[in-house]
């Protein structure tokens, strides 16, 4: 998955159409962009409108993934969320300011809960744990093996630089760090892992520069939050033809090959390097 | 209580607005497409109000050419802020 777009789940209209400017999956957001007023307004939008996207989308044959990004447990609201989203049908949910196991046990004990009240299959509801805290950053190990339903990371680098002391645009030394320990934690575990937005809408290089590094860093994706962003997400996250080219060379010359390593244009191919070619030929930046 | 809303004056949405909790129901709809589907709206509130078994409260339904499933959502959403108490 390349590009999330978040879309808040309390305007009708951008919620129908955010299937249709390309990105991988759409998050439809409970959290920052719903004012504490409205919060059960959009739950209830939710309820009734997701099955209705879902079938249109299925209809129109768009392929993109649905989550929700809900409020976060040191809220409220948490739990009707997520009793909304499995009402609504939703097998992904998005939860912010993770910060220890603990949190994903109090969170998956409760869908344990809503899942056997609604006779869903245990373990049916996934979760994108939202990582934005240094704290959360030295226990991503941790997280990522406390529940069979994380199935991926997403860094949220302004609340990280906040808590740093930091200004998002002149950090990006400082977020090396915590980008890398997210993407090997969620790679120990086989998860994905997308990287935060990038707020500054006028500034399409910086978007492009700041996803490059975060690609370089193991992240397989990044999350964004105008539909302008979408197709350069996109792009810094494909592999391009000459990646494909060289695995596809890769391949062919293993296949003729009785050796555990050999040379393809002058690089030396050994298992790690199959193991990335084929990757590439099955699309996966990570 | 006196009046609840729920929804917006957008395209695409509604706004619902519940008043007169205790008296018999009404059901008054306006809507921008109220030529084509202002009976269709009127059937999509009368089917919910229906099955929750609602028979009280004057609903005023100003639609934006929204879909019935988005009706559905703010009209639930009103009668949770009422309390139900209808």
């Amino acid at each position: 998955m390349r590009s999330w777009l978040y879309t808040p789940a309390n305007t009708p209209s951008r919620m129908i159409n955010a299937g249709i400017y390309g990105s991988d999956g759409v998050v439809f957001d409970l959290e920052d962009s719903i004012a504490p007023d409205q919060k059960d307004e959009a739950r209830f939008l939710l309820e009734e409108m997701l099955p209705f996207i879902a079938d249109d989308r299925q209809r129109q044959g768009i392929l993109c993934r649905l989550a929700v990004r809900i409020n976060g447990l040191d809220t409220a609201w948490w739990q009707a969320d997520l009793s909304a989203c499995l009402h609504a049908g939703v097998q992904l949910v998005r939860v912010p300011k993770v910060e220890s196991q603990a949190d994903v046990h109090r969170i998956s004990a409760y869908l344990d809960q809503l899942e056997a009240e609604l006779k869903l299959p245990q373990g049916t509801t996934k979760i994108q744990a939202l990582l934005e805290t240094p704290l959360a950053v030295e226990y991503a190990f941790l997280i990522a093996s406390a529940s069979a339903r994380i199935v991926a990371f997403s860094f949220g680098a302004e609340d990280y630089c906040a808590a740093l002391g930091l200004r998002r645009k002149e950090a990006s030394l400082a977020l090396d760090y915590p980008r890398s320990r997210i993407a090997s934690a969620a790679a120990a575990f086989g998860l994905e892992a997308y990287d935060s937005v990038w707020g500054f809408l006028d500034d399409q290089a910086g978007l492009i520069e700041d996803a490059k590094r975060s690609r370089s860093l193991g992240f397989c994706g990044k999350s964004v939050i105008h539909p302008n962003q979408i197709k350069a997400i996109n792009e810094v996250f494909s592999f391009s033809a000459q990646e494909v080219e060289e695995a596809q060379r890769i391949v062919e010359a293993v296949k003729l090959t009785s050796s555990g390593v050999l040379a393809e244009q002058g690089r030396m191919v050994d298992k790690p390097v199959v193991l990335w070619a084929r990757r590439v030929l099955e699309g996966r930046t990570q | 209580m006196d009046a609840v809303s729920a929804g917006a004056m957008q395209k695409g949405d509604v706004l619902v607005t519940i008043s007169e909790p205790g008296c018999e129901r009404t059901i008054e709809v306006r809507s921008t497409v109220q030529g084509l589907y202002g009976r269709r709206i009127e059937a999509v509130c009368k089917e919910l109000l229906d099955d929750l078994h609602i028979v009280k409260g004057h609903f005023e339904v100003v639609d934006q050419q929204a879909f019935d499933c988005v009706i559905r959502a703010r009209l639930r959403c009103a009668i949770a802020r009422m309390g139900g108490l209808l």
